[in-house]
């Protein structure tokens, strides 16, 4: 699509013949006039009939606005304008492109005869997709509504949990050609001014042909390309979005895609799902424990065993050892490849069993099971300790609540394995130092990617991971203290101490 | 300026070619994994858990036997069992037999699981120093094996069968685990024995381990009971079980704090069984008139067994039956110093020790005639035993 910039001409026909040219071929494009007694054009409606509610249109807009226009005397643009504002907002459209624009975003442009500017009005009709539960972040206590394609239909349930008019939401429109709505949210209170600046300039500079989901904004916009490790959180849950906005976060939402940002983000918030916040606190803590050893497990699973049984086998306990030689006996690969072989079929079944439709993905999965599991140990092909190894470690990434965080991790592995197969629990340990070295060089939005952790004081990170009973925590303190606006961005951190914004 | 430009371009054909160079070298790198050569496939390996060493002072050879582990099939269906398989190398030092096994084992063997080393009655007696060198200097050996002296030759041992039909060394820790339960037989780790071992005023007990052999059975057993002695890095002789015992009770915290031991004493005309535990130890050594030691022995006792009726409802039988468990106690600990001072002339306690830490100045004359103020050293044991349980407090039986 070409856009000119012309301006609205005062004949109607001349504007209809520029809609009709840069509409041809188009035979969704409906344009329907209103005519005078004598016959004369009074007025023109301009619309893609498969956006528009049309039902609506012919009961209530073609209706009163042919009877104003018929029966009462004026300016026909003031009448049109005035009919028009009884029914919804109106846009002033003074330049074709706008119409276009207008038109190609479910609106209806309406032309008066003898006027230089057109009136547009959003009457959506099209069919969206209802509120359904969460699938990828599936809680037990939590709320059970997700993000749908609709932008209004999101930025509506975010509304309903933070009703308060410090939530500011600033549109754009990013895409030559998919001219896709995007829109950035915050709560003014909340947010660090010089974070905001930076958010907004970052999207406002991004040039793009086509926007189809927000993971292209994502890329754009995120401080370090190369690092495997996501620097935005993605989630589909409307009450997370409201938690992060009350922590003094930016969100961004996108036309068409059922998952907003969230910026900045840090590396263990992404171990933590919302449900820690609804759950009592000994039984969350005790699930931020245990992911970080499902962490720890999905990266250095198989490497940590194939360093222990080829490099350091004194390490290994004698019992365990001798149940270790016995179930290896007669595997004719060495335990790295046992471990390759292994892991690739076991990324093999879950890329599968993800992208075969639902009825189908369920068998795969139990035949790959048998597969991987009994058949390639009776074959001797792999030892049971390597299919009890791939399979923890397959289980443990799956822990992982952040399902982008949890790729980069098994992504990893294959290098980590390699080292492991080299050199051992020294390569491993190197290893493990470069990792933490490349996660402590990473900043979100000027902000540290491992936030809560900070070496200078083992207290303060552990107010700040550990998460205690809702009365203790800080905010809540703060309030009682009638200092509930306090929290602001220091040293390059935003988390405050065990937020609880939703209990407030 | 256009030779500047082309400096740039060809800085950035530089830099193209050098980032182009690191990855194919880290591509190339990847296919290395794996062939290190220090990489040892836990399928290749026998694993040794118990050694044997010999030696035979005709021929001035050392036997050096290993007792290994190897999966009982190759085929994966039938896995989870281990068979053992003993081999035997003998050579003119150890390391000579030990290099020798090799000829005659498929396997890479690995010793950083053994547990046990057991030493033959010869070359204890002729050659344990070289052993414990050898021992100490191979860095597969754990210090923290346990070091056994065998009646006879350890080969001999290494080839019998137990008598639960598990593997010898799962057999032989089961053995060590129950020591604290009796506290007849006592095991030494290699650690502590080369700590002692070079120490010229001390010597030391460590395990015996023996054939035995029950009237009602036809086969031999392995048994661990009473102990061996060392003095000046040579072995001097057997211990017997109740002087094992002793030891066990004079030894530091580690040895006594999970023992409890049963002794059986005339009461009453009656035959006492009470099951003891020592709750406090304190051996104290004076240098005023001459070197003398104090033993404080503080024990916890319950009633085992009781042959006849007692009246062990009464506070005064119970007092009674105290005393004389202590002094029944008291007794057999004196006996057994008597057999350490007298007999064997071997510091097995390690009185020397504690003179050398609390009198250091005086220590310094008395080391020079050790051996001759050690025989003479004036030992008084004080023991106290306090009954916590009864059991059943009358016996049932003559009522």
């Amino acid at each position: 699509m070409v856009l000119h910039s012309d301006l609205i001409h005062a004949s109607n026909e001349m504007n209809l013949n520029k809609l009709r040219q840069i509409f041809s071929d188009n035979e969704s494009l409906v344009i329907r006039s209103l005519m005078n007694k004598n016959g004369s054009l009074l007025a023109s409606f301009v619309y893609l009939n498969i956006l528009v509610d049309e039902k609506y249109l012919n009961q209530h807009l073609v209706r009163k606005l042919n009877e104003d226009l018929y029966i009462k005397t004026g300016p026909a643009n003031e009448l049109a304008l005035n009919t028009l504002n009884s029914l919804g907002t109106v846009i002033e459209l003074k330049h074709i492109e706008a119409v276009v624009s207008l038109i190609t975003d479910a609106g209806i442009a309406v032309m008066v005869e003898g006027s230089c500017v057109a009136y547009g009005i959003l009457m959506p009709g099209y069919e969206t997709r209802a509120i359904e539960e969460p699938k990828i972040e599936i809680n037990v206590r939590g709320p059970k509504e997700s993000f749908t394609e609709d932008l209004q239909q999101n930025l509506s349930m975010v509304h309903r949990k933070l009703k308060t008019p410090d939530l500011k939401s600033i549109s754009y429109v990013i895409g030559q050609q998919s001219q896709t709505k995007v829109m950035l949210l915050y709560l003014e209170n909340r947010i660090d001014p010089t974070l905001l600046a930076e958010i907004r300039n970052k999207i406002e500079s991004i040039q793009l042909d086509v926007l189809i989901v927000n993971a292209q904004i994502e890329e754009l916009i995120q401080d370090n390309i190369f690092t495997p490790f996501p620097q935005i959180f993605s989630t589909e849950r409307p009450d997370r979005i409201a938690t992060a906005l009350g922590r003094g976060k930016a969100a961004i939402i996108t036309d068409g895609t059922p998952i907003a940002l969230i910026a900045p983000t840090s590396f263990f918030e992404m171990l933590h799902p919302s449900e820690d916040l609804y759950e009592r606190f000994y039984f969350a803590n005790f699930l931020r424990v245990l992911r970080l050893i499902c962490l720890f497990i999905s990266l250095f699973g198989p490497a940590l065993y194939i360093s222990l049984t080829t490099f350091h086998l004194e390490m290994i306990p004698t019992p365990l050892m001798m149940a270790f030689i016995s179930s290896k006996a007669g595997i004719p690969f060495p335990t790295f490849i046992e471990a390759i072989l292994m892991e690739t079929a076991f990324e093999i079944l879950r890329e599968a069993s993800l992208r075969l439709p639902r009825a189908v993905g369920q068998s795969v999965s139990i035949v790959g099971a048998l597969i991987i599991g009994e058949a390639a140990v009776q074959s001797g092909i792999v030892s049971r300790p390597m299919v009890i190894v791939v399979a923890m470690t397959g289980i443990a990434s799956f822990a992982i609540p952040s399902f982008s965080t949890a790729i980069a991790l098994r992504m990893l592995r294959f290098p980590f394995i390699l080292i492991a197969a080299s050199y051992g629990v020294f390569g491993l340990s190197l290893s493990m130092f470069i990792l933490i070295m490349h996660l402590c060089s990473l900043q979100t939005f000027g902000v540290p990617f491992l936030e809560p952790v900070s070496f200078n004081s083992i207290r303060d990170t552990l107010m700040k991971y550990i998460l205690l009973p809702v009365k203790y925590r800080e905010n809540v303190m703060q309030v009682k203290a009638g200092r509930a606006d306090a929290p602001q961005r220091k040293k390059g951190g935003f988390l405050h101490r065990n937020d609880e914004d939703e209990y407030r | 300026m256009l030779r500047n430009e082309k400096k740039e371009v060809s800085c950035i054909a530089m830099m193209r070619m050098n980032t182009v160079k690191i990855i194919l070298s880290i591509c190339l790198l990847t296919c290395t994994a794996g062939c290190s050569a220090d990489v040892t496939e836990i399928s290749d390996i026998a694993l040794v858990t118990a050694t044997g060493i010999d030696y035979d002072k005709k021929t001035k050879k050392y036997t050096f036997t290993s007792y290994c582990l190897l999966p009982t099939t190759t085929s994966t269906a039938n896995t989870g069992k281990l068979s053992d398989w003993v081999v035997s190398a003998s050579g003119s030092s150890i390391l000579d037999a030990a290099k020798k096994l090799r000829s005659q084992v498929g396997k890479t063997l690995i010793w950083q699981h053994n547990k046990f080393i057991i030493i033959g009655e010869g070359a204890a007696r002729y050659s344990f120093y070289e052993i414990m060198d050898f021992m100490i200097r191979n860095r597969q050996i754990r210090i923290t094996s346990f070091l056994f002296v065998s009646k006879g030759r350890a080969v001999n041992l290494l080839h019998m069968n137990t008598e639960t039909e598990d593997l010898l060394s799962n057999d032989l820790l089961g053995k060590v685990r129950n020591e604290k339960d009796w506290g007849r037989s006592i095991s030494q780790s290699i650690q502590n024995i080369a700590n002692w071992n070079t120490d010229p005023y001390r010597g030391f007990v460590a395990g015996k381990i023996s054939k035995s052999r029950h009237s009602f059975k036809s086969k031999d057993a392995l048994s661990l009971s009473g102990g061996s002695v060392f003095n000046h890095g040579k072995w001097v002789g057997w211990l017997d079980e109740q002087d094992v015992l002793v030891v066990h009770l004079l030894s530091d915290k580690s040895k006594w704090k999970n023992l409890t031991f049963s002794e059986s004493f005339p009461f009453h005309d009656s035959n006492v069984t009470l099951h003891f535990k020592l709750d406090k130890q304190s051996i104290q050594c004076r240098d005023t008139d001459g070197p003398t030691v104090d033993i404080h022995l503080s024990l916890t006792s319950t009633v085992g067994e009781i042959e006849h009726y007692l009246s062990v409802d009464k506070l005064d039988t119970i007092i009674q039956l105290e005393h004389a468990a202590s002094t029944f106690l008291e007794n057999k600990i004196k006996h057994s110093l008597s057999h350490f001072q007298k007999d064997l002339n071997v510091d097995v306690i390690g009185f020397s020790d504690l003179f050398y830490q609390h009198y250091p100045k005086e220590w310094a004359a008395l080391k020079h005639k050790w051996s001759d103020i050690y025989p003479t050293i004036p030992v008084q044991a004080h023991v106290t035993v306090k009954i916590d349980k009864l059991g059943l407090n009358q016996y049932l039986g003559d009522h």
